[in-house]
């Protein structure tokens, strides 16, 4: 059942077009990555989800509900972490949490409990009597997804949430984030660095100049996505010369490249195909140490799919 | 959730402006001590030169009417007019419009707990204005409207501050607001002034100027003026209650005015929300 359906959603600014008739349906408990280049929708996307923007037209739902009808039946399903973010630097940590959960109308009698959960979570709890001011960035960072989840919402929208994060934090970071999707919390994750999200989502949506290119599982899109397959074949050195000839003549084989002892085979074919062309190099007498489809990565689809331009 | 109890805006703005929290132990006993001999200091000098009746009479329009008026006319405005701004430069705005909080609580909250320092220095002059009232033979009905019109007067401010906040995106931005609106309000009934002595015919009474009703230095200063004195606006003016109920309900309509217009707007959403 999708939480969140967004239906043709558009927005401009004083004639510029920032989303082009967006439509994006996201499952409950899935991890959607939303990447797109520096300008392309994205936090306007999720400034729209998060009821903090009107959109010029469209609709978008968040558990049935109209994010414009009744936007504080939406609030209280969704935490918000937008890409640049303040925190009260005169608190303690567990002070500042505790400020947003009485803001949420949590009981005061279940505060402790829930602040010294969201603190666990996010691996917070040695800094619970620490001033927020003391923090380094990550853990502002953390702090501020502890503030998200106070109020026990559906879906996490986490704007460009690793920007400005040392590498390690960013281990973290993503760690957690994995945590959450065990807890059954539904994330949105907009970010322009593909590795960050590569390792945990399990659907993504590339957006560029306001226009939705491609959106689903990330297995299926990076199928879809492609021209062609990318297979990678591993023999001997001594089949080496006797594998290139079969290679080069299967049809359906558009280019092949020996990269670090493997080849990498540019093969316009379906599976039915690529079987013939492992029976082809058996029958040849090659021996296969290797036989695999490329899936690539995000960073490939990436650039296939986007032409470099912003909204 | 009431808009008093349990207001979370309301706690944290009373903590941070009240509380000293974030000063090391030797910084706090080193400022309540400061304080603990200012304030008696104050007081024993005051008494000690007002020993007599009329001169009870002549330095309290210059205590009341001058030090305190200006103390809080300047005090309350200045430190309201950050409440807002300093949300929007934090980047901590947007979290707290996506809490649960309705618009009256932030507006309230943010309002009344930066008036609290304010509030604090009215209440550490009361009984010093009270025991000077007492010297100088003051009713005590007119103690009572003095006092009224002193804290009217600083909610108005107050309020005049919090808007400006609300109305400008940067602190730097709504203190210069606040002071020329502070100025404003107080130069400008006197520079009328001189436009109505040149059109009226009668006789020059400078209590029936309407645009002077409002002024607070004015107003306090004529009422904290006693009897001994000779010149009391009570004496010479039967407008005396009338100018006292027109200040105060002036004042306390516009703070409703200035603090209702950005409920509201907080309560349309998003457009407030983008700031």
């Amino acid at each position: 059942m999708a939480l969140v359906e967004i239906e043709r959603l558009r927005k401009e600014y004083e004639g510029l077009v920032a989303l082009d008739d967006l439509s994006l349906s996201i499952g409950e408990g899935e991890i959607l990555g939303f990447i797109g280049p520096n300008g392309a929708g994205k936090s306007t996307t999720i400034r729209i989800l998060a009821t903090l923007l009107e959109p010029t037209s469209g609709r978008a739902r968040i558990d049935g509900i109209d994010v414009m009808e009744d936007p504080d039946a939406v609030r209280a399903r969704i935490g918000y972490m937008p890409d640049s973010f303040g925190v009260y630097d005169d608190f303690k940590v567990w002070e500042y949490l505790d400020f947003f959960a009485s803001a949420y109308r949590i009981p005061k009698v279940d505060r402790p409990g829930l602040v010294d959960m969201v603190l666990d979570v996010t691996n917070l709890t040695v800094k619970r009597d620490a001033w927020v001011e003391s923090l380094s960035r990550g853990m502002k960072q953390r702090l501020c997804l502890a503030r998200t989840l106070v109020h026990n919402p559906k879906l996490l929208l986490l704007d460009e949430p690793a920007s400005g994060l040392d590498p390690r934090a960013r281990i973290e970071f993503r760690e957690m984030l994995r945590e959450l999707r065990a807890l059954g919390k539904t994330i949105v994750v907009s970010s322009h660095i593909l590795p960050e999200l590569a390792d945990f989502c399990t659907s993504v949506a590339i957006v560029e100049k306001g226009v939705l290119k491609v959106a689903g599982p990330i297995a299926d899109v990076m199928g879809e996505a492609r021209e062609h397959r990318v297979l990678e074949v591993g023999v001997p050195d001594t089949d080496r010369a006797a594998a290139e000839r079969v290679l080069g003549a299967f049809r359906g084989v558009e280019s092949v490249v020996l990269l670090g002892g493997v080849f990498k085979v540019d093969f316009d074919g379906d599976l039915d195909q690529q079987t013939t062309l492992l029976r082809a190099l058996l029958d040849s007498g090659v021996r296969v140490r290797r036989f695999a489809e490329d899936m690539g990565d995000l960073e490939d689809l990436f650039l296939r799919v986007t032409e470099g331009q912003l909204a | 959730m009431a808009l008093w109890s349990d207001n979370p805006i309301l706690a944290r703005e009373l903590s941070v402006r009240l509380s000293m929290r974030r000063q090391s132990p030797a910084q706090r006993r080193a400022a309540l001590t400061a304080v603990g001999v200012a304030i008696p200091l104050l007081y024993a000098t005051v008494l000690w030169g007002a020993r007599d009746a009329r001169i009870a009479a002549d330095i309290r329009p210059l205590i009341v009417g001058g030090l305190e008026t200006a103390l809080l006319a300047l005090f309350a405005p200045i430190l309201a007019a950050s409440a807002f701004t300093l949300e929007r430069e934090k980047q901590t705005w947007n979290a707290l419009l996506m809490t649960r909080l309705r618009p009256w609580q932030i507006v309230l909250g943010k309002y009344v707990g930066s008036l609290a320092p304010a509030a604090v220095v009215y209440a550490c002059f009361l009984p010093l204005n009270a025991a000077l009232a007492a010297r100088a033979g003051m009713s005590l009905p007119r103690f009572v409207a003095e006092s009224i019109v002193l804290a009217a007067t600083m909610c108005l401010y107050g309020a005049v501050g919090l808007f400006c906040s609300w109305a400008c995106r940067r602190t730097q931005a709504a203190n210069t607001a606040v002071t020329l609106a502070v100025l404003a309000m107080l130069a400008g009934p006197w520079l009328l002034l001189p436009l109505w002595v040149s059109v009226t015919s009668s006789a020059f009474n400078i209590d029936q100027f309407v645009p002077l009703w409002g002024n607070a230095f004015m107003v306090m200063t004529r009422l904290s003026e006693s009897p001994g004195t000779g010149m009391t606006m009570a004496d010479r003016s039967a407008l005396f209650p009338l100018i006292i109920g027109t200040n105060v309900l002036l004042s306390a309509a516009t703070t409703a005015f200035l603090l209702w217009v950005p409920a509201v707007r907080l309560a349309d959403g998003p457009e407030e929300m983008v700031h």
